[in-house]
């Protein structure tokens, strides 16, 4: 067990592409870090760059506190589980497991003991000697799982495991991933480009675009206070609403096309920087859990008109359409169940679209005009032109920089 | 690599079950697809006709190594005397033998050279890599016939003629191009993960190379061997310029020196062209399995 610490590491590949530019990261002893972000975003290098399979340009890696800038991946004491499993196709399952300990020269009764236990935690002591070809998806997956527990090591890297998996058997792995990962309690860096595994397995998430880190920080704060816009918008599914809006010259109430919402004394205390914007522009966000069907007297409803309707039985899903224009979201591929459409032009005055998570037992139907409610505590401000949270700090400051789109 | 999908056939407890599952198991049979698809006929008598046109040399050879000369002209009768001819005139044991060391010989070199070579070219990363790798595929366009005269040079100045080692090198060179690309076409189709899974696992790149690439290599290697063994089996002017002497000659020149002779016989010159065949066919068998999978490896992925 140990941490592992990323100082302003840097990748420049010899084409010129920076892929990561100044990541700095501490993933503490026995911590779960998730690396999220879109495609390209750059976290596969980060994890390539602490297994040892990708140089550093610049920056420093540590694993216990040793530089392994130069060290090689076998001599890091790091296991590595890769999207495609990577299983030896000429060995059978004990062999894959137990090859590591093998070219360790561990005596043959140890590795075949060893073997056997893992094989036992993870549910494969009846197929040791099937080939990978024999096996299906979710058994690969744990014999590459098994492969990396075996060795005891410092740190598991994880390259998107649960990708190739059907999504049942994600939502499966995933716990037990989890739950493998607290029971041996080593230091884990898990890389994924889905959200939800990101928010559901952490203890902590780093949120990448465009190989700048834009935030790390527990799932629920990612949540409750994302640092910019990107953030919000691809933390939480369905994502987030982003309208550009305009506080009143007073700053008790916020402008989205030709309605209103009322902002309380309390939601005005509680974003002291928000002040600073009245009369000006704002980008408001409001997730879709903290819209409800609106009651008679409800001070922050937007009225819209319902276009679809998403039964999940639990809860319905409302897209409705209203007069105020989309925020644009930069890299705004977001994790999943996205409703927003990537670049859209901020100044575009066309009618925008919104999405509601409301109860099942809602009485709404498409082609009706809803008025729905805001849970105006929850909603989120966001500076247009920095694109930075707005809450109790200096308008702008604190964060991380958007990347150039 | 296998494919995600043939796993669920493996797999107990999923059997295919019903008339589908029996079709699917053998297929129709070939009356009943030759009844319904007329191209299928067109198919089959060309597969016929092609297959006589494959067979009827070895039935020829079979045939009239087993006559005597009259019998031969005659067109009837069978004999063995032409094989016990062909051992008095040609020591075929030790000829047979000669071609088996050259042929093991320079295979042993093709193998190791090229498997190294395409592992290096598909994995490993360095500067110029695609000049180099250019170059070797360039060398298969030059025509043995063009250098074998500064080849025998070579070789006679530093007294290698008449040794097993000149064909073996002279071989073993030009085979190496041709196997380095079929094996850089097959180590490509590895995936990098493998390779990196096997470098955290504690190997180095000659251990990755050596435990790894190498097992998982055998269509590719078996493909090269059975291209490289006909090859170098069957070829007549290397040995024939480079072993001169009578106790270093492989079956092949044996034969050439055998029909070259005053009065050739045609039932011993048969007897001895089955002999060399032999061999050939008989690696052929052994590999072929691999030898469609080593041939259209790189096609998909």
């Amino acid at each position: 067990m140990a941490t592992v610490e990323l100082d302003e590491v840097t990748k420049v590949y010899p084409n010129g592409v920076e892929a990561v530019q100044n990541v700095s990261l501490e993933i503490g002893d026995g911590e779960l870090m998730v690396l999220v972000g879109p495609s390209g975003c750059g976290k596969t290098t980060v994890l390539r760059m602490v297994a040892g399979l990708e140089e550093i340009s610049d920056g420093e890696v540590r694993i216990g506190g040793r530089v392994v800038n130069d060290v090689s991946p076998k001599d890091r004491d790091i296991a590595m589980v890769f999207q495609n499993y990577a299983l030896y196709p000429h060995m059978t399952v004990a062999q894959n497991i137990g090859f590591g300990l093998k070219m360790r020269r561990l005596p043959r009764a140890e590795v075949e003991l060893k073997v056997r236990n893992t094989a036992k935690m993870l549910g494969l002591s009846q197929w040791l000697e099937r080939k990978p070809a024999q096996l299906s998806g979710g058994q690969r997956q744990r014999v590459a799982m098994g492969r990396a527990i075996v060795r005891e090591p410092k740190v598991f890297l994880m390259d998107e495991p649960l990708s190739n998996l059907d999504a049942k058997l994600r939502v499966q792995m995933r716990a037990e991933v989890s739950r493998i990962q607290r029971r041996l309690g080593v230091s884990m860096l898990y890389v994924t480009h889905d959200q939800t595994e990101a928010m559901t397995m952490g203890d902590r998430v780093a949120v990448l675009l465009g190989g700048v880190l834009q935030q790390c920080a527990a799932p629920q704060e990612l949540y409750e206070r994302p640092i910019n816009i990107f953030v919000a918008a691809f933390i939480g599914s369905p994502a987030m609403n982003l309208y550009e809006g305009a506080l009143t010259p007073e700053g008790t109430a916020v402008s989205l096309g030709s309605q209103r919402l009322e902002l309380s004394e309390e939601v005005r205390r509680a974003r002291p920087a928000l002040a600073a914007y009245r009369g000006k522009g704002v980008v408001v966000g409001i997730r879709p859990e903290h819209i409800s069907a609106a009651a008679p007297g409800d001070a922050a409803a937007l009225q819209g008109d319902v276009e679809l309707l998403e039964a999940l039985g639990s809860e319905l899903l409302v897209h409705f359409s209203l007069d105020a224009p989309f925020a644009e979201v930069l890299g705004a591929a977001t994790g999943s169940g996205g409703s927003q459409p990537e670049g859209d032009d901020s100044g575009s005055t066309a009618s925008a679209w919104g999405v509601a998570r409301v109860d099942s037992g809602t009485r709404i139907r498409v082609g009706e005009r809803a008025s729905f409610a805001v849970r105006a505590g929850s909603m989120h401000f966001f500076d247009p032109h920095t694109s930075m949270a707005i809450w109790d700090e200096t308008p702008g400051s604190g964060g991380v920089p958007m990347p150039a789109s | 690599m296998t494919l995600q999908g043939e796993s669920a056939a493996t797999r107990p407890g999923i059997e295919l079950g019903g008339r589908a599952g029996a079709r699917r198991r053998g297929g129709p049979t070939l009356g009943r697809r030759l009844r319904r698809d007329p191209g299928a006929v067109i198919m089959f008598l060309v597969l016929v006709v092609v297959c006589i046109v494959m067979l009827y040399p070895f039935a020829f050879m079979i045939i009239n190594s087993l006559r005597t000369e009259t019998q031969y002209l005659n067109g009837s009768g069978f004999s063995t005397s032409s094989w016990s001819g062909l051992f008095s005139a040609l020591p075929v044991g030790s000829e047979l033998l000669n071609s088996t060391l050259i042929c093991a010989g320079s295979i042993a070199i093709i193998l190791i050279g090229s498997s190294a070579a395409g592992f290096a070219f598909a994995k490993l990363h360095y500067r110029r890599q695609n000049v180099v790798f250019l170059g070797i595929i360039g060398s298969m366009m030059i025509p043995v016939q063009s250098i074998i005269i500064p080849e025998y040079v070579n070789l006679s100045n530093v007294g290698l003629v008449n040794n097993y080692l000149a064909p073996i090198l002279v071989y073993s060179a030009l085979g190496m191009p041709f196997a380095t690309f079929l094996m850089t076409v097959f180590f490509r189709g590895l995936p990098d993960e493998l390779i990196e899974a096997a470098l955290c696992d504690g190997f180095g790149y000659v251990g990755v190379f050596w435990r790894i690439a190498v097992r998982m290599a055998a269509p590719a290697l078996a493909t090269v061997t059975v291209l490289q063994f006909i090859q170098i089996w069957d070829d007549l002017l290397v040995a024939l310029l480079l072993l001169q002497e009578p106790a270093n000659r492989t079956i092949t020149v044996g034969l050439g020196v055998l029909s070259s002779g005053r009065a050739v016989s045609i039932p011993a010159l048969m007897a001895g062209s089955l002999i060399s065949a032999l061999p050939a066919i008989i690696v052929y068998l052994i590999f072929q399995r691999y030898l469609i999978s080593g041939l259209t490896m790189g096609v998909s992925r």
